[in-house]
């Protein structure tokens, strides 16, 4: 509790970290706007930006930026029945209805207060864990960090694309290319090609802007056109609306605390995905109504259900993520990999070394979904607009952020070959359905990876998989497999990320 | 035979056997590296082989090809268009420095590419060759600002 008390007026008296925090929502928030880029893109663009900083700052800052992008996403869901992400998908169902019949301003209410309500919550259930989890993480050992690995890429294999397969490849391919520079066991160089820019590794920086920030450039090049394909219409509101609108989910309290817990548990396990949460909270509302049959037609239950959710799983999230380094989804895949480039290092060590940063960040995770609401509400007309904007526009902008952000990282000419090369490798993997987020998982946990294995190796011998905590793993790993294949055969929503 | 759809050399299989040409080559190089170098390589690269020539036999015989852009000219073209851009973005960037890369480059992919008005592409144009000069030169201290050519001048 003193922990958590000094992380809180740290933060509070602190002006850079206040400062951060009131610069990356409506940067997030932006970003959940533009349909087609939302948190990955936003957390790939901004991290050059933060590298250098002192790594609680970038933390902060690209944690805050990260939670608030699905509620700047509700506003084209509710305005253009357009989903600024796939989490998002859910709140059109009643939102956009809300919108067709004139109660746009009361929609956008309900879904941003319910998205505060639901990521302050969902940060509250990750203290709430945080006393359960330290002797957990004081019983690993190395065998357990390297099938953390394993575990972490099966599961983002499982939920990111069609193709279980497909994405176990890719993360064998990006454990692969974490084997590039020098040997952490030897110090001999690997996989170089005699090219001494690579002694340090594939830069991840790099990497993930090549493969997400430009194929998506590139695939919005080619389609050419707006945006979004809709017009906001009937999207005039009165201020007074929101506010009322805000209301609702106080009036419907209990619908909020359910739907926000389920979604923060949803956050903490690996390889539900990020529609999951706010999908099941959707059905939750429609069970638990009196009156389902109102839902698809502008039920404002409809809007706090998913909004909540999607919120709170941040949260929930966060806690595979900070503790184990096995990310709890796509988005927190990129987050992991981007506290690591800050010097974080996820996994264990957060808990028994790092409390003090824990507490921080979840306090960052409250006060960017507090903060997001007098912003919304200056913001929302003009972040409205940015959803109609030309793509023609956004196009050589973000290319020159991923130009800027390469040179930012790494300081070497060399490395804009490298991003280019995972632009065309990223961009192939879109066109034919091969997920991206298992390679930025391999990249990420291979070098941590491979030390392990050898330290377990040095220890047990291969036995180490016969451990009783690796055999849970090894069990946890099945287990993804098998939950990919019955959300396949129920034809559940993966979590694109192509 | 049924069942069996007729091979064809399209994209799809294009990324399957570049990533089975990967793996491949990844093994021959480890291998030759000492007994610590190989092991968590090869630990990793044989699963990676083995289910990427699952893959490509499985997309070279089997399953419903996903519409990929070479069945759309259009499509295609603007790809090969936009992927073009990119390595003059890189070339340009290396010689003479993303800058004047950024002003250049964002001025014909407005105006030419994308047929918007001359004031709007120049006044994008500028605005981010000027953003790109202050955070490399002034901000973060970066240099090859002016590329390799700018440097020698």
């Amino acid at each position: 509790m003193d922990i958590a008390l000094a992380s809180l007026a740290q933060i509070l008296t602190d002006p850079v970290l206040i400062g951060l925090i009131v610069l990356a929502v409506p940067i997030g928030m932006t970003f959940g706007v533009i349909p087609g880029l939302g948190g990955k893109v936003a957390i790939v663009l901004v991290t050059p930006f933060v590298l250098g900083m002192d790594a609680a700052a970038g933390a902060v800052f690209l944690l805050a930026v990260h939670a608030v992008v699905h509620t700047g996403g509700s506003i084209p869901s509710i305005l253009l029945g357009i989903p600024g992400s796939g989490p998002d998908a859910a709140t059109i169902v009643d939102g956009y209805p809300l919108t067709q019949r004139g109660q746009a301003g009361r929609a956008l209410g309900a879904s941003l207060s319910a998205s505060a309500v639901g990521g302050v919550i969902g940060a509250v259930v990750l203290a709430g864990l945080l006393p359960v989890l330290e002797p957990i993480v004081l019983a690993f050992s190395p065998a357990e960090f390297f099938l953390l690995a394993i575990l972490g890429i099966t599961f983002i294999a499982a939920l990111s694309g069609d193709s279980l397969l497909r994405g176990l490849i890719i993360g064998c391919l990006g454990l692969t290319l974490a084997f590039v520079g020098l040997n952490p066991i030897t110090g001999e160089p690997r996989f170089t090609f005699g090219h001494l820019f690579l002694w340090s590794g594939v830069d991840i920086v790099t990497a993930v802007l090549g493969l997400f920030a430009l194929p998506e450039m590139i695939a919005l090049g080619v389609k050419g056109g707006a945006i979004s394909s809709r017009q906001a219409v009937h999207a005039r509101y009165r201020l007074g609306e929101v506010i009322d609108g805000m209301r609702e989910v106080f009036r419907h309290r209990w619908l909020t605390l359910r739907t926000s817990a389920i979604g923060a548990g949803i956050g903490i396990i690996p390889g539900l995905g990020g529609d999951a949460a706010s999908w099941i909270c959707y059905g939750h509302a429609v069970q638990t109504s009196t009156s389902p049959e109102r839902f698809g037609k502008g039920a404002i239950e409809g809007v706090i259900a998913p909004e909540t959710a999607n919120n709170a799983k941040e949260g929930g999230s966060l806690l595979p993520t900070l503790f184990f380094g096995v990310p709890g989804s796509s988005g927190m895949a990129l987050l992991l990999g981007a506290f690591v480039i800050l010097g974080l290092n996820p996994g264990p060590g957060m808990m028994l070394h790092h409390k003090d940063l824990v507490w921080t960040l979840i306090w960052a995770l409250v006060l960017a979904n507090l903060l997001a609401v007098p912003l919304f509400l200056a913001l929302s007309p003009y972040l409205a607009g940015i959803a109609n904007l030309r793509g023609s526009f956004l196009v050589p902008v973000v290319i020159t952020l991923a130009f800027l952000g390469s040179l930012l990282s790494t300081g070497d000419w060399r490395h804009l070959v490298v991003l280019l090369l995972f632009a065309i490798l990223g961009y192939g993997f879109k066109c034919y359905g091969w997920p991206r987020p298992p390679l930025v998982i391999g990249l990420v946990l291979g070098g941590n990876a491979e030390v392990s294995f050898h330290q377990a190796m040095g220890i047990w011998g291969p036995a180490f998989f016969l451990r009783p905590m690796s055999l849970i793993l090894l069990g946890l790993i099945l287990t993804g497999g098998l939950l990919y294949l019955w959300r396949r055969k129920h034809g559940r929503h993966v979590d694109h990320a192509h | 035979m049924a069942g069996m759809s007729i091979m064809r050399i399209d994209g799809r299989i294009a990324v399957s056997g570049a990533m089975a040409a990967i793996f491949a080559g990844a093994l021959v190089i480890a291998l030759t590296y000492g007994p610590d170098g190989r092991l968590a390589p090869l630990v990793v690269i044989v699963p990676g082989l083995v289910l990427s020539v699952i893959q490509l036999l499985l997309d070279l015989f089997g399953g419903k090809a996903r519409a990929g852009i070479e069945h759309d000219p259009e499509r295609r073209r603007r790809a090969l268009i936009l992927i073009g851009y990119l390595a003059t973005f890189v070339l340009g960037a290396v010689l003479v420095g993303l800058p004047l890369t950024a002003l250049i480059l964002v001025f014909t992919y407005l105006k030419i590419y994308q047929h918007e008005g001359v004031l709007i592409s120049a006044a994008l144009s500028i605005a981010l060759s000027l953003a790109a000069f202050l955070l490399l030169d002034f901000v973060f201290g970066i240099g090859l600002v002016g590329g390799l050519i700018g440097a020698r001048i």
